[in-house]
């Protein structure tokens, strides 16, 4: 048997964290002690790495309306009358419930919302459990030609509903030019929470990162030169919300522009990503936004099963610790999630404080009056929309990882 | 149980559910069943789910828009066709993924393996039909020409290269490395055993290693 090539061979599985523990701590030993081995794997990452950054391809927008024309064709699907509208009423529908989180975006509330207030549907949308499709559903009547038949979750649908009856073109979503994208917030104050990974992998974290957005229906800003305003795009239904910017080749920004419900739900999944890439910081610039943040985090459930990453969240939210004690804390930086890169004292920074901004957050301008008007149904009329930012900042850990491979822990590679 | 048992039950847990967790499995399972009965919003919003991912795959696979197009909807159309046969063992992201790789490596059988051109070419799509990784580079286009020519040159090669793989050690590359799958996940959307996906896997690698040389010395 040649040694040394079977250990090459392990190299990608390795890097993968696909080796069992037992057989990763043999070859992290041997490539502690072998250059050429880690030269080797340095050479592996690059090529991961390379074929990770390509750009992302996407169906073009008439996409799933060819699908379900041509499954209707076919017979493939239950035959309603067949006229685009209707089809057009369930894409939409699908749409919405891609995105509804991100439409919830528009969406007020308050701490302590009442019954009824459209803040509570916001919220019980965020935090309803997965929507029960199945259960008792099966033998309902076939839908209606409207948006509505779409039953995805109760709490969707009285949103979509609200949201649609001011909104024409995406109620109907004829075949037209799509409206312009209307500016829904803008967020020019310090973000409220702020989130700062250092990545053994970059291009890995970014597709991670990015899931979690697409996840909590919050969709790329189509127009990168406005990247601080939140828009509403009436043809595709989505609210995009975020931008990105490469500052250097080793780093990446994201800004984040939602309800402190998403971006406590963003925070509970960058935590996650975290444990699982390396180590950062989390914390917010004003302290009675972090509190609120913190609070809805803390109402979330734990974790979801992340594959072993559980162990590496951050202990005060995965134990429901209160962190009362941090809103006094006039400074961010805390760093929550212990790992490998924080054992090499490269795991977090001091930031400076901001000074605390006299207004509040994002307001939403006046001139969309239409959704305006959709919106302000679940405002209270004394308060303006208020929105939060949030900053995420991906950088290369390169010099921990690609100069000391051994003693770096792949991402998603079991632990010691 | 042993951490590394317990790993190995949660990586097949979650081979099982998908990237996305038990939460969108159970979504995708209930969506599934009201497919089965014909329901033509629950069978949109899986196609709005799940099409620029297989797009993407797609597209990695043929390096053409239109084939890609074209094979992605029939993906989407043979899922629903087949969906008796889905019996919920694997993720129903897994099981799709299966259609398409299935019905694109066929497709490319039939047209005797065209050479592939560059992915990001001319033909290629750009702006807001890209998703944030060519975001980044325009971005990176205003801010720092020379560095965004560079990185597009880049893309280009790698593109390039990864079309001149074998077939086998291509969708092996393009399941792990853009679509994130885990080793379990992708031996079920090809039906091999996990050590082939680790040797191809390995050997895809180096095999663009040796095509790059110049990008990936440390």
């Amino acid at each position: 048997m040649n040694e040394p090539d079977d250990k090459t061979r392990q190299l990608s599985a390795y890097l993968d964290g696909e080796l069992p523990d037992d057989e990763a701590s043999r070859l992290r030993a041997a490539i502690e002690s072998d250059p050429q081995l880690a030269t080797e794997l340095q050479r592996l990452q690059a090529v991961r790495r390379l074929i990770g950054n390509l750009p992302r391809q996407r169906a073009g927008g008439d996409f799933a309306a060819s699908v379900v024309r041509r499954a209707e064709q076919a017979g493939l699907l239950r035959a309603r009358g067949g006229r685009w509208r209707r089809w057009a009423g369930y894409l939409a529908a699908a749409a919405v419930f891609l995105v509804v989180a991100g439409v919830s975006a528009l969406i007020i509330f308050t701490s302590r919302p009442g019954p009824g207030d459209g803040r509570q549907v916001a919220m019980d949308y965020a935090n309803q459990e997965p929507p029960q499709l199945a259960a008792g559903r099966e033998a309902e009547p076939p839908l209606g030609a409207s948006a509505e038949g779409l039953d995805a979750a109760g709490a969707v649908n009285k949103l979509e509903a609200e949201i649609t009856a001011a909104e024409p073109v995406a109620a109907t979503a004829r075949e037209e030019a799509p409206g312009p994208r209307r500016p829904v917030a803008s967020a020019d104050e310090p973000p409220a929470w702020n989130e700062v990974i250092y990545a053994d992998d970059l291009a890995a974290t970014q597709r991670r990162v990015e899931h979690a957005f697409a996840s909590n229906s919050i969709a790329l800003l189509g127009d990168r030169r406005s990247g601080r305003t939140a828009r509403y795009n009436p043809a595709a239904r989505t609210t995009e919300a975020y931008s990105v910017r490469r500052v250097r080749t080793n780093q990446v920004m994201y800004t984040v522009i939602a309800t402190p419900s998403q971006v406590a739900q963003l925070a509970i999944d960058l935590a996650a990503i975290r444990g699982g890439e390396g180590t950062g910081q989390a914390g917010a610039d004003r302290p009675a936004e972090r509190v609120a943040l913190r609070s809805l985090v803390r109402r979330r459930p734990p974790f979801a099963e992340e594959d072993g990453k559980l162990a590496a969240a951050p202990s005060a939210l995965r134990d429901g610790k209160p962190e009362t004690a941090d809103a006094d804390r006039p400074a961010v930086g805390r760093c929550l999630v212990p790992g490998p890169l924080e054992q090499r004292g490269l795991a977090y920074s001091k930031a400076p404080v901001p000074p605390e901004p006299s207004a509040g957050v994002a307001t939403m301008p006046a001139a969309d009056r239409s959704t305006t008007d959709a919106l302000r149904r679940h405002a209270p009329r004394t308060q303006p929309v208020r929105f939060v930012t949030m900053q995420i900042t991906l950088n290369q850990a390169a010099a921990a990882t690609d100069t000391a491979p051994a003693t770096s822990t792949p991402p998603g590679a079991p632990t010691d | 149980m042993s951490e590394s048992a317990s790993n190995t039950a949660s990586r097949r847990a979650a081979v099982r559910t998908g990237p996305a967790g038990p939460e969108a499995a159970a979504q995708d399972a209930a969506l599934v069943a009201r497919c089965r009965g014909g329901d033509t919003a629950a069978f949109a919003v899986l196609v709005a789910k799940y099409q620029d991912r297989i797009f993407n795959v797609i597209y990695r696979m043929t390096g053409n828009r239109s084939d890609a197009e074209e094979l992605s909807q029939e993906t989407f159309l043979r899922a629903l066709q087949k969906l008796s046969q889905f019996a919920g063992r694997s993720g129903f992201y897994t099981w799709l993924f299966r259609v398409a790789v299935n019905l694109t490596l066929s497709h490319r059988r039939r047209r005797g393996r065209a050479a592939m051109r560059s992915l990001n070419g001319p033909s290629g799509p750009a702006g807001e039909d890209c998703e944030p990784a060519a975001a980044l580079l325009a971005d990176h286009r205003e801010a720092e020409p020379h560095a965004a020519a560079d990185a597009e040159e880049t893309n280009r090669r790698v593109a390039e290269a990864l079309g001149e793989l074998e077939e086998e050690f291509r969708v092996v590359v393009i399941l792990r490395d853009i679509e994130d799958m885990d080793y379990e996940a992708i031996g079920q959307v090809l039906d091999v055993p996990i050590g082939t996906v680790k040797s191809r896997l390995h050997r895809g690698r180096q095999a663009l290693r040796r095509m790059l040389p110049d990008l990936v010395e440390p």
